[in-house]
């Protein structure tokens, strides 16, 4: 089986428009998220959100087409690719909210102005991301685009690598996007799990700060320089509740036991572990337990949402680019805002800053319906 | 509003929000409608579910604290809530 | 890469303008372990056609399931923008947690008992390639023992609305389709059951493709997102191929997957070919019994 390497890794959030800057801001302790207020509806909604600073108008359908483009360019920027290796090259986009906004912005305008003919979902189908990317990235290979909820861009990244490891496609491009609209933004107030601060496994976590974010990876055989390796990783159901994993924990500690084999990695090896840690009273909770059902001692936890805050469909590749952008350059990132130690989860997240060394690092997604994915990653 | 006649719509309302297939003469007042262990084992989506249907029915509140639990308890510890 | 095929289940049900939509309460009580309640008409078809592709078979718990389509959850969606844009309120909750893909895979896995991992993975007009090959991916690197691949394609009411989505006239029939294929690992002891995919760029390839791979015995079926120049190449090279543009199908868009399961639902020998993509790049081969 061939290996795949992080050939190149671009992210543009709330913390920075590219790596460089987010890495900064993380190394400050600067964390940006502001409150917002939706007025469209006949009570408006007040919410904090992590956006990424552009300027535009939060809710602007043209966003995507701006903000899109520099950031694939810069994941396939280190690698130099002939014209030919960017027409072959396979497409996995992970996201779960693709062009609603541009539905919404598009419906909305039609009831102001027609509304006996108005309809909803007019420009529908999952392939706008996917379309934008190839015109950016100058392929017309295959495409793939995953909607698993938060899992989406996690489970595009693992497909990614196993298909670069039965030599099916040499490089791929994977990409997780996840702008500002208003179907996440109310519909998550709607389940009242949102949170004015995220405070992972804090014991007096309440919920969710929502968050925008794209990321881009050249996934690649061939290393460069000083391209981390993406071992392998795993992925199941659990039916426990449409909202989320079992609280015993035991189908998460179960994906996790299977990445590791799937990775031929023990849990002793892993040097630190990137949490999905969305601070919800119930994911936490699974979560914590899920992993004392595998890790024992417990490694590192590294916790991003306080950062970035839930960039859903896209968040497991925003923070994994974030992190092993961390760890080239050193370090593992604290979990910002963690306070107070809850007991029955006995999970505390890193609260400061510590050295990272080569080795492996594992990252937990889970996502609405049951979705858990695990990615095992090594650094050089 | 007429107490027999809140509690028959409120028991409707459920009914229709959460697709439940019984009649709303089988619901009792006082029954349990949360959890497992209840007659209609409602959970946790259905109880944000009721209370969205019951904000814009009666314009009563019910939000993520004790006050909700409280309130979902049974038929007419719900229509005490909306009564109040 | 392909995998042996363990069998396939058809549902394309055309729609009448007058109508609403049928009931699917019958079929659902039939293969449903308990009654579902909470879940749209996109997951009522997921569960009734993944139910049929898997009846009488032996399932592990570990199968996998990868679900594609056009438009997904469409119902729950429009309706989700109705509530907050025409309604100005919240999206009610049910009908916003059905707006995700993965919904589906999760009452589908809990009907059937399913751990394995739950995916939903789509390309417009082409999600059978999409959901196909990711399987093929991982039944091959062994991530999964069985692969349950499922397209389902929703025509909300009103109709007219829908032909608008599809961009189709308003004399074409309209339908809902479940489509679904079960998956094993190859098993070269019977060729005819075995089902192959293969991206291919280019009149060339393709040729050499043909040459070595179809029999006069294969119903071979044009995509409607065929490249020209293959286009061309296969109406020359087999004039009876198949056109999927002018067949009399209900339509959704994912009417490649539809003749595709249908075929190999209703036990076609001989082997079933279904060619899309293709020109520059992108060409892809779907092929029972290579």
């Amino acid at each position: 089986m061939n290996t795949s390497y992080l050939r190149g890794m671009a992210l543009n959030c709330a913390l920075g428009l590219d790596r460089s800057t987010c890495l900064a801001a993380l190394r400050s302790g600067r964390m940006n998220s502001d409150k917002r207020v939706l007025d469209m509806f006949d009570e408006p909604l007040e919410l904090s959100y992590y956006r990424i600073a552009d300027g535009a108008d939060l809710l602007d359908p043209e966003r995507m087409k701006r903000l899109l483009p520099p950031v694939v360019e810069a994941a396939l920027a280190p690698a130099g690719l002939t014209v030919k290796q960017r027409r072959e090259l396979p497409v996995f986009i992970g996201s779960s909210c693709f062009s609603i906004a541009s539905e919404e912005s598009h419906y909305a305008r039609e009831l102001a102005h027609d509304p006996g003919h108005a309809m909803p979902m007019r420009l529908t189908g999952f392939d706008v991301i996917a379309t934008l990317v190839r015109e950016t990235a100058g392929s017309n290979a295959a495409a793939f685009t995953w909607n698993t909820a938060c899992t989406s861009a996690a489970n595009a990244l693992l497909a990614a690598q196993r298909s670069l490891a039965l030599g099916r496609y040499r490089q791929a491009l994977v990409v997780g996007l996840e702008l500002a609209n208003l179907t996440t933004l109310s519909g998550f107030s709607a389940l009242q799990l949102m949170a004015d601060t995220v405070r992972p496994f804090d014991a007096r976590r309440t919920g969710i700060v929502l968050g925008e974010g794209i990321s881009a990876v050249l996934l690649d055989v061939e290393p460069g320089p000083t391209s981390p390796r993406l071992v392998a990783g795993a992925s199941n159901c659990d039916t426990h509740g449409v909202t989320g994993a079992n609280p015993d924990g035991s189908s998460i500690a179960a994906v996790l036991a299977r990445g590791l084999r799937m990775a031929g990695v023990e849990a002793a090896q892993i040097r630190a572990l990137k949490a999905h840690g969305t601070g919800t009273v119930t994911n936490d909770e699974a979560e914590a337990r899920g992993m004392h059902g595998v890790f024992s001692p417990m490694p590192p936890v590294c916790a991003l949402k306080p950062w970035l805050g839930h960039t859903m469909g896209a968040c497991g590749l925003n923070e994994l680019v974030l992190f092993a952008s961390a760890l080239e350059d050193g370090f593992i990132p604290a979990a910002a805002g963690f306070e107070t130690v809850d007991e029955a989860l006995n999970v505390v997240p890193l609260t400061e800053e510590t050295t990272a060394g080569p080795g492996y690092y594992l990252l937990n997604q889970f996502g609405f319906g049951g979705n858990n994915t695990v990615l095992i990653m090594e650094q050089p | 509003m007429d107490r027999e006649q809140l509690t028959r719509e409120l028991k409707v309302l459920i009914i229709e929000e959460c697709e439940k297939d019984v009649r709303p003469e089988a619901i009792d007042n006082d029954v349990l409608l949360m959890g497992q262990d209840s007659e209609l084992g409602l959970d946790s989506l259905d109880a944000l579910q009721i209370s969205l249907a019951v904000k814009k029915r009666y314009g009563k509140r019910i939000d993520g604290n004790n006050e909700t639990r409280a309130a979902l308890q049974s038929i007419n510890t719900l229509a005490d809530f909306i009564q109040r | 890469m392909q995998a042996a095929l363990l069998s396939a289940s058809h549902y394309l049900g055309a729609l009448r303008d007058d109508e609403a939509l049928p009931s699917l309460n019958d079929l659902l009580e039939d293969i449903c372990r308990h009654s579902y309640r909470r879940i749209d008409r996109f997951v009522q078809l997921a569960l009734v056609g993944s139910a049929h592709c898997v009846r009488g078979v032996k399932l592990h718990a570990d199968c996998g399931i990868y679900m594609g389509s056009t438009h997904g959850p469409l119902t729950s969606n429009i309706r989700v923008q109705e509530q907050m844009l025409r309604g100005r309120e919240l999206p009610k909750p049910f009908n916003f947690v059905n707006t995700l893909g993965s919904i589906s895979g999760f009452y589908v896995a809990d009907n059937l008992q399913l751990s394995g991992p739950s995916l939903f993975v789509s390309r417009y007009g082409r999600s059978l390639e999409a959901a196909l090959e990711t399987a093929l991916t991982d039944l091959a690197t062994e991530a999964v023992g069985q692969a349950l691949v499922g397209v389902v394609e929703e025509a909300p009411l009103p109709l007219d609305n829908q032909r608008l989505r599809l961009q189709v006239n308003a004399d074409v029939t309209l339908g809902e389709g479940s489509h679904w294929i079960l998956l094993g690992p190859s098993a070269q002891s019977s060729p005819q059951r075995e089902l192959g995919l293969h991206r291919f760029s280019g009149t060339g390839e393709l040729e050499s493709y043909l040459a070595s791979h179809v029999r006069a015995s294969t119903v071979v079926c044009l995509g409607r997102r065929l490249g020209p120049s293959v286009a061309h190449l296969l109406r020359r090279n087999i004039p009876e191929a198949i056109d999927v543009a002018h067949l009399p199908l209900p339509f959704h868009d994912s009417i490649e997957a539809a003749w595709f399961v249908d075929q190999i639902a209703n036990g076609k020998t001989g082997g079933v070919l279904l060619v899309n993509g293709g020109d520059d790049g992108d060409g892809c081969l779907l092929h029972l019994g290579a």
